[in-house]
């Protein structure tokens, strides 16, 4: 108490004091000396040369005694501190309740919101892994394929050098397309995924080598000697790190390849090439690196398999070099007229783009669902604040004696602040590390539900990013709420005399209150309707036939290629694997295509015609998945053919092994080629993109098949009846466990052809729930929000009710004790409520249609705004309010007239 | 006389204390009794003295108030607080301690054989 009667510290004051000080002790010894005899000079010398110097003893005592003041300074604020910290545990455990609502509701909030920022930040925000990641871009050609809608092509090889030999815009530019190659250095041969591009790869991405060399424009020439750059990843794996390993060669599907170095840590393509499976969507990590050895001289095709990256110089926008490659791709059917016509270019409206190479590697979609999932935990965070707002306002009410008090005592605005301040920042404080431990939670939770496809997911973690993230949100909390009472803190003497009774919160008040609880109400039914959205979305791709019957299908690939002594035998071996693995115990029926539905329908463009038709007609270089398949493909997947066609059979193919000449199409690809004609019997040309002279018979029509994915339409396809080097196997059983068949499988592989890798093996069940993955991850996390934020709703509905309830509770008993009934009672409260629920609604219903539009492309099949989930929702919304408010309103229902009355 | 100040320095402290346990002082104060007790054998720089005692007020040994003297005229009293006097005993315990051994040392007749 002693520091309340010191004056404030002022360095002015403290020189004055220390100079008064020193003068008293010198005048002091000069009077001494004088008395003693000495003339009055020779005493201040003397008094002076026993005092020594007296500047430096003064800025010495000054310099002590500010440092003194700054210590006892800060002392005291931390005594204060410490002071309003016990208080404020104090007033905790006199009220646990409300602590542990206030915590556990605000820790909900800044845990989600800190998971979902996380995701948000490693997935979207942050740059890709290259040097100057801003300035890459990536080259593509969209392209109306008539009858099949937009789609987006890669970049050709003569595309490639006539962009990369015409252009000024880019520093550098680059092609690549990704697949993988048997190794058969070890005992048993492995899979690795190989990254083929040109050397500029490399030159565009900045890349270096770890040791030895990269690919350099020598090595990517056509004949040049074969060379290969190892990951750096793949290098520790597979041979520990070790050096000596650059200069020996690899042996591989297609010889033996010279290593020559190997690349930088962590150095990966941005994404898959064009005809890359779904499957290795994740962040394509490549494990070789080989040159692609491109002719510069040609021949062209009209072909897109190489996915096009560029740097652009800098200064250089994406729309002035798309704009330069424009002019340069005018210029194709001149230049490589065997690939490009005038017709093509129009008729396919085949164009180029460049786009930021982040943007097209995340695609439109995910980051338009992750900030929309940010946007919905944001929404929960807004509703758990304004539930712990409205807390502290009811606690306020409680507490505005202790204010006045405080106030009365002299306590001025800025220390009622700092003691309002610790309290809520204590709560805050405590709230963020729940919400950190939640976010931790949340985010294991997220990682294991989340599909693999998404870009660097599988990095994610809490790091300091998002633990600042959480700081700052516990801190704006902490602060908000800090705040909240000073406003209101004027000073409300009249509270003393008042008496504890009678405080009637004012109109302002309850204003506020409600409008929190509108505005709850509000955000729960927007986020309560994208859920359902989603949901329906959801159960729509579900209920879509996909055409196939996944269940009981074991389905995995075999690497042929360089595993068995020639490609003569190739069939005769398809045929033995076959019939081993046909004859395992419960197996129904075995099968195998060069590519498996809803996994590898990624945008093969082959061209096909009609036999008859010019190979230059419209339809050439289309997007119409060709694949091969086997006898039994069709049957082990459960795909139908319409009567009057067939499924093909061993007996189509010849005895000497060659292929049959027989294929079966789809429907969707049937209407297209013969309108209203029966295609069973006619003949059907494919282009292999050198020639177009491979020519089928059509045995049978696919009724409905949706290959590419249960949202995309029904996929055009011919299944030719050919063999192929990496058969993807179905393997159809009666019952049980396929995965069980395993090892018995691998055994027949292995006597057939031992070196031959078995990849990729898993149910088809889960091959089919991958491809609705993204979907239903959104869908999951945003009922996870909308449900807590439901919950909190109900919370906050509950606390305004009761808090009601609580204030007008003499009101009530004056109405009892005046004639009111019981139910004219309950419909005072439950109106109370139902007013501002419907007020919510309302709001909500409008904010649900201006902002559902955003969910658009998310959803398949369901308008944004569909009338059945608006309708769902708020029904929901009002009974939960109504639930909310049963307690309350049961307890002013049984309110005493006589003894609310007196208590008043 | 630097040599006296060398010695005194680390025990200045100690006298500052040890004076003022009779009661509060001003610094003048305080010299002349330190004078007066050592019947002036010890030269101390007197500006020395301040720096001393508002170092050991900062450590709360002692505590400083503005007072006036008999003569009417203002000057800073210290006072020795609790803290301080603690301080001071356990002090002076080490230092009783220190010049017996250092007597016995210095007095010392010879080793014995």
């Amino acid at each position: 108490m002693k520091r309340l009667f010191r004056l404030p510290f002022s360095r002015d004051r403290v020189r004055r004091d220390v100079d008064t000080e020193l003068s008293f002790h010198l005048e002091g010894r000069i009077e001494e000396l004088v008395a003693g005899g000495m003339p009055r000079e020779e005493a201040e010398r003397e008094a002076q040369r026993r005092f020594g110097n007296r500047e430096r003893v003064e800025a010495e005592v000054e310099q002590i005694d500010f440092s003194t003041h700054r210590r006892r300074a800060l002392r005291e604020r931390l005594d204060d501190l410490q002071r309003n910290v016990i208080f404020a545990l104090r007033q905790f455990r006199r009220s646990p309740g409300f602590t542990l609502v206030v915590t556990l509701t605000l820790s909900l909030g800044i845990g989600a919101t800190t998971a979902i920022y996380t995701v948000l930040d490693s997935v979207v925000l942050r740059p890709l892994p290259y040097a100057g990641a801003d300035r890459l871009v990536s080259v593509l050609h969209p392209a109306t394929v008539p009858g099949n809608g937009e789609s987006k092509w890669g970049m050709s090889a003569g595309g490639y050098f006539a962009f990369r030999a015409g252009n000024r815009s880019f520093e550098d530019l680059g092609g690549y397309r990704t697949g993988s190659v048997a190794l058969f250095n070890g005992p048993d041969a492995e899979l690795a995924q190989s990254g083929q591009i040109t050397a500029s790869i490399f030159s565009t991405l900045h890349a270096h080598a770890a040791v030895g060399r990269l690919i350099g424009p020598d090595e990517d020439k056509p004949g040049a000697p074969r060379v290969v750059v190892l990951s750096y990843e793949f290098w520790q794996r597979r041979f520990g790190g070790d050096r000596s390993v650059v200069g020996t060669m690899l042996q591989t599907t297609d010889g033996p390849q010279e290593i020559i170095g190997v690349a930088e840590r962590g150095l990966t393509l941005p994404k898959p090439g064009p005809f890359a499976s779904t499957a290795d969507l994740a962040g394509f990590a490549v494990d070789v690196w080989t040159p692609l050895r491109l002719n510069p001289n040609g021949p062209f095709y009209n072909s897109h398999q190489f996915s096009g990256i560029g740097r652009l110089k800098p200064g250089v926008s994406a729309e002035a070099a798309q704009h330069e490659l424009a002019a340069i791709m005018l210029e194709f059917p001149s230049k490589l007229s065997n690939a490009y016509t005038k017709e093509f270019l129009k008729s396919f409206n085949f164009r180029v783009a460049v786009v930021p190479l982040r943007d097209e590697v995340l695609g439109p979609k995910l980051s338009k669902a992750l900030w929309l999932l940010f946007g919905s935990v944001g929404l929960v965070l807004c509703i758990a604040f304004a539930n712990v707002t409205n807390l502290f306002l009811v606690r306020m009410e409680t507490r505005r004696r202790e204010s006045a008090i405080r106030t009365a005592l002299g306590a001025d605005r800025a220390q009622m602040a700092f003691h309002f301040l610790a309290e809520s920042m204590l709560l805050a404080l405590i709230a963020g590390i729940g919400g950190l431990v939640i976010a931790q939670v949340g985010l294991r939770a997220i990682l294991r539900i989340a599909p693999t496809d998404i870009p660097r997911l599988a990095t994610v973690s809490l790091d300091g990013t998002s633990v600042t993230f959480a700081l700052a949100l516990t801190v704006a909390a902490g602060i908000a709420l800090g705040l909240l009472p000073l406003a209101r803190t004027g000073v409300d003497l009249a509270t003393l005399r008042e008496g504890a009774r009678g405080l009637t919160a004012s109109a302002a008040q309850r204003a506020v209150r409600g409008g929190l609880v509108i505005g709850q109400v509000a955000l729960a039914l927007m986020l309560l309707a994208a859920g359902g959205l989603m949901l329906r979305s959801f159960a729509n791709l579900q209920a879509v036939k996909p055409g196939l019957d996944p269940r009981g299908v074991l389905t995995f690939t075999t690497i042929l290629d360089g595993a068995v002594p020639s490609a003569a035998e190739l069939p005769a071996i398809l045929r033995q694997f076959q019939s081993r693995v046909a004859g395992l115990p419960g197996v129904v029926q075995v099968g195998a295509s060069s590519s498996l539905p809803l996994q590898d329908y990624g945008s093969g463009c082959t061209g096909v015609v009609r036999e008859g038709q010019s190979i230059d007609g419209v339809r050439k270089g289309a997007c119409i998945a060709t694949p091969n398949a086997l006898p039994g493909f069709f049957e082990s997947l459960g795909i139908r053919v319409e009567p009057g066609g067939r499924m093909p059979a061993w007996t189509d193919f010849d005895d000497t092994g060659k292929n049959a000449t027989v294929a079966v199409i789809t429907r969707a690809l049937a209407n297209d080629l013969w309108p209203n004609e029966d295609p069973i019997g006619k003949g059907i040309l494919i282009g292999d993109r050198h020639n177009m002279r491979l020519s089928y018979r059509i045995i049978g029509v696919i009724p409905e098949l949706r290959a590419k994915g249960l949202d995309q339409p029904p996929t055009e396809a011919v299944f030719s009846a050919d063999f192929m080097s990496e058969p993807v196997w179905t393997v159809k059983v009666a019952s049980g466990n396929a995965v069980l068949l395993l090892p018995s499988i691998r055994k027949a592989l292995h006597e057939l052809a031992p070196r031959a890798p078995l990849v990729n093996a898993r149910v088809m069940t889960e091959v089919m729930a991958r491809s609705t993955a993204r979907t239903s991850f959104v869908m999951t996390l945003l009922l996870i929000a909308a449900t807590t934020a439901l919950l909190l709703s109900a919370v906050g509905i509950y606390g305004v009710i009761s808090y009601l309830v609580t204030q007008r509770h003499s009101e009530i008993g004056v109405r009892l004790a005046l004639g009111a009934r019981t139910p004219q009672v309950v419909a005072l409260v439950l109106g109370q409520t139902m007013r501002l629920t419907i007020a919510g609604v309302v709001i909500g219903l409008a904010g649900a249609f201006a902002g559902m539009r955003m969910l658009r492309t998310l959803l398949f099949e369901v308008s944004p705004t569909d009338p059945l989930i608006l309708a769902g929702t708020s029904a929901v919304l009002l009974l939960i309010a109504a639930a909310a408010s049963l307690v309350p309103t049961r307890r002013a229902a049984r309110i005493d007239p006589v003894e609310a009355m007196r208590s008043s | 006389m630097s040599e006296d100040l060398d010695l005194i320095r680390g025990t200045l402290d100690l006298f500052i204390l040890k004076t003022l346990t009779w009661g509060p002082m001003h610094g003048l104060a305080i010299l002349r009794w330190i004078e007066q007790v050592t019947e002036s054998r010890l030269q101390v720089e007197e500006g020395a003295l301040y720096p001393a005692l508002h170092r050991m007020e900062q450590k709360g040994w002692l505590d400083g108030e503005w007072g006036v003297t008999d003569a009417n005229r203002r000057a800073k009293f210290y006072r020795l607080t609790a803290r301080g006097r603690k301080h001071f005993e356990a002090r002076l315990t080490i230092w009783e301690r220190y010049t017996q051994a250092a007597a016995m040392v210095l007095s010392a007749q010879g080793a014995s054989a």
